[in-house]
């Protein structure tokens, strides 16, 4: 079933939303992204290159990252260079509002509202 | 070197499916074939056929040797030429400074001394390859993606890119290696140069030890002949950049001086190019542009016969050759459509080279090969890494959806 495309915040995939977070407080480049996932979670969330780039250009299309191309060397051999990406005000948006909502559903759950 | 063909994603758009027919060539029809969108019409079509992964197995030879070997899977079919560039043209604090020019080193000894290595039955020879003359898939693109920068051009003559024009170097028929417009020459990354002195455990190492310790005579003729070539280097008829000219005339004159020569010769004579009767015949090929000409081997002559009474019986322990272990099958290649051409520098590439893609997506190949880097660096096995590299290689090439994809894989042999 497709997944429904929305710029809604609760819409957020985890890895979406994972990757909001490594970007929320500094810019990093794609594997300063990988490890700060990592290493949050202790080692038990990782996250692989091809989920990584597509995920930050559906952000970054989304207006929920910025990024830039990094000022080091190239890559030798390669010749390839770094992009850093920063989290946007839409991001931000994104994650307030979800966190919100959680902290509210789990206000009503305490209370038992529901 | 194997090749795989990879089927473009569909366009979200696209009507139609891939529908696998040709179940003979297992790299056209059911592998590594994308997810579809979800909002696209078709489906694939999965065929009874043998599992693709064990057909591409199956097709490589792979005879373990002794030597500690890897694949390298990065994008560019010049990397090899621009290693040697950038050391070269760098400091000695470039962290393979010592090991490239120790190969560099080894390769133009080996040319100046051919004809004496001939007589013991290895034959080096040399043919011309013209990039623009050529409209062969492979060249085309090894075309599209030349080096450009002309700062540290040699020689230009008249050329719009130098590059466009080499020859490549044979040793007992089997390529070890180029002519460049930056470095002169540059050896393959798996040159076999069995039978060359100074050439142990698959690795190309600096003559000067073997030389000046067993026959200072001939380490003074290849002296001499070195600065026959630092002399055309400054030639400036050639059109070459005069601080690349001079960057590389220290890099000779280093060589030089490690020989145990600077200006000054004893009264030893080589018969210079000019002086050969043939001298287009020696290496199969006439060096028609640049100072190239003054790559032909030292003559040797009747009248200079005590110069090479002793035998170059440095190191009678000749290593086993190195099987291509990566070169698909005749059969494969066959069914591939695609002759396996091994330059002994490529080591990735698409025909199509990315070409709207690569500013968008070569973050993601940077991210690859420092996480490569990193792997290495914590001493990771070195076939591991390079499988994780390929894979994450490959994922990268599919994801951007091109069409063809040839991934060239050689290995590189290090100590």
């Amino acid at each position: 079933m497709a997944r429904k495309k929305s710029d809604d915040p609760l819409d957020l995939t985890p890895t979406e939303e994972m990757v909001l977070y490594a970007v929320r407080d500094r810019e990093r480049y794609g594997l300063e992204i990988i490890d700060a996932i990592e290493k949050a979670s202790g080692g038990k969330r990782k996250i692989g290159f091809s989920s990584l780039y597509p995920t930050l250009k559906k952000l970054e299309e989304k207006g929920f990252v910025t990024s830039r191309w990094g000022d080091e060397t190239p890559e030798e051999l390669t010749g390839a260079r770094r992009r850093y990406y920063v989290i946007a005000g839409e991001g931000n948006r994104a994650l307030n509002a979800k966190e919100l909502f959680l902290s509210g559903l789990r206000s009503v759950m305490a209370i038992g509202g529901i | 070197m194997t090749g795989i063909f990879l089927l473009p994603r569909l366009k979200d758009n696209s009507s139609g499916s891939w529908s696998p027919q040709d179940v003979k060539n297992p790299y056209t029809t059911s592998f590594l074939l994308p997810r579809l969108k979800d909002n696209s019409s078709g489906s694939w079509s999965p065929q009874d056929v043998k599992d693709p992964y064990t057909t591409l197995a199956d097709a490589l030879e792979f005879a373990r040797t002794k030597e500690v070997v890897s694949v390298n899977s990065i994008p560019t079919v010049w990397a090899r030429p621009l290693l040697f560039d950038s050391v070269l043209h760098g400091s000695n604090r470039h962290p393979l400074y010592e090991n490239t020019t120790s190969q560099w080193r080894g390769m133009l000894a080996a040319i100046a001394l051919a004809e004496y290595f001939e007589r013991s039955g290895n034959k080096l020879s040399v043919s011309f390859l013209d990039l623009t003359t050529s409209n062969q898939g492979f060249i085309k693109a090894v075309r599209r993606v030349v080096p450009t920068s002309s700062d540290r051009w040699l020689y230009k003559e008249g050329l719009s890119n130098p590059w466009y024009k080499f020859y490549i170097f044979y040793w007992n028929n089997q390529p070890v290696g180029m002519t460049s417009p930056s470095t002169i020459v540059f050896p393959a990354t798996e040159g076999n140069w069995v039978g060359l002195p100074w050439f142990n455990n698959g690795v190309l190492e600096d003559p000067t030890e073997y030389l000046t310790k067993n026959d200072i005579k001939l380490a003074e003729i290849l002296a001499k002949w070195l600065k026959d070539l630092v002399i055309s280097i400054q030639d400036e008829k050639y059109g070459g950049n005069r601080s690349a000219r001079e960057q590389i005339q220290d890099v000779l004159n280093s060589f030089i001086g490690d020989l145990g020569f600077s200006e000054k010769f004893s009264s030893i004579q080589i018969l210079t190019d000019e002086q050969r009767v043939n001298k287009e015949d020696f290496f199969g090929a006439m060096f028609n542009f640049a100072f190239f000409h003054k790559l032909l081997p030292i003559k040797l002559s009747e009248t200079t016969p005590s110069l090479f009474t002793k035998d170059l019986s440095f190191n009678k322990e000749i290593p086993e050759p190195i099987n291509p272990c990566l070169h698909p099958k005749i059969r494969t290649q066959e069914q591939l459509k695609e002759i396996s051409k091994d330059f002994c520098l490529i080591i990735a590439f698409t025909e199509e080279l990315f070409p709207e893609d690569w500013d968008e997506w070569q973050h993601w190949i940077s991210d690859i090969m420092e996480s490569r880097t990193r792997m290495q660096s914590k001493g990771m096995n070195h076939r591991l890494v390079s499988l994780i590299t390929f894979y994450r290689l490959i994922r990268f090439a599919f994801h951007i959806g091109i069409d063809k994809v040839y991934i060239l894989a050689t290995r590189r042999t290090t100590r």
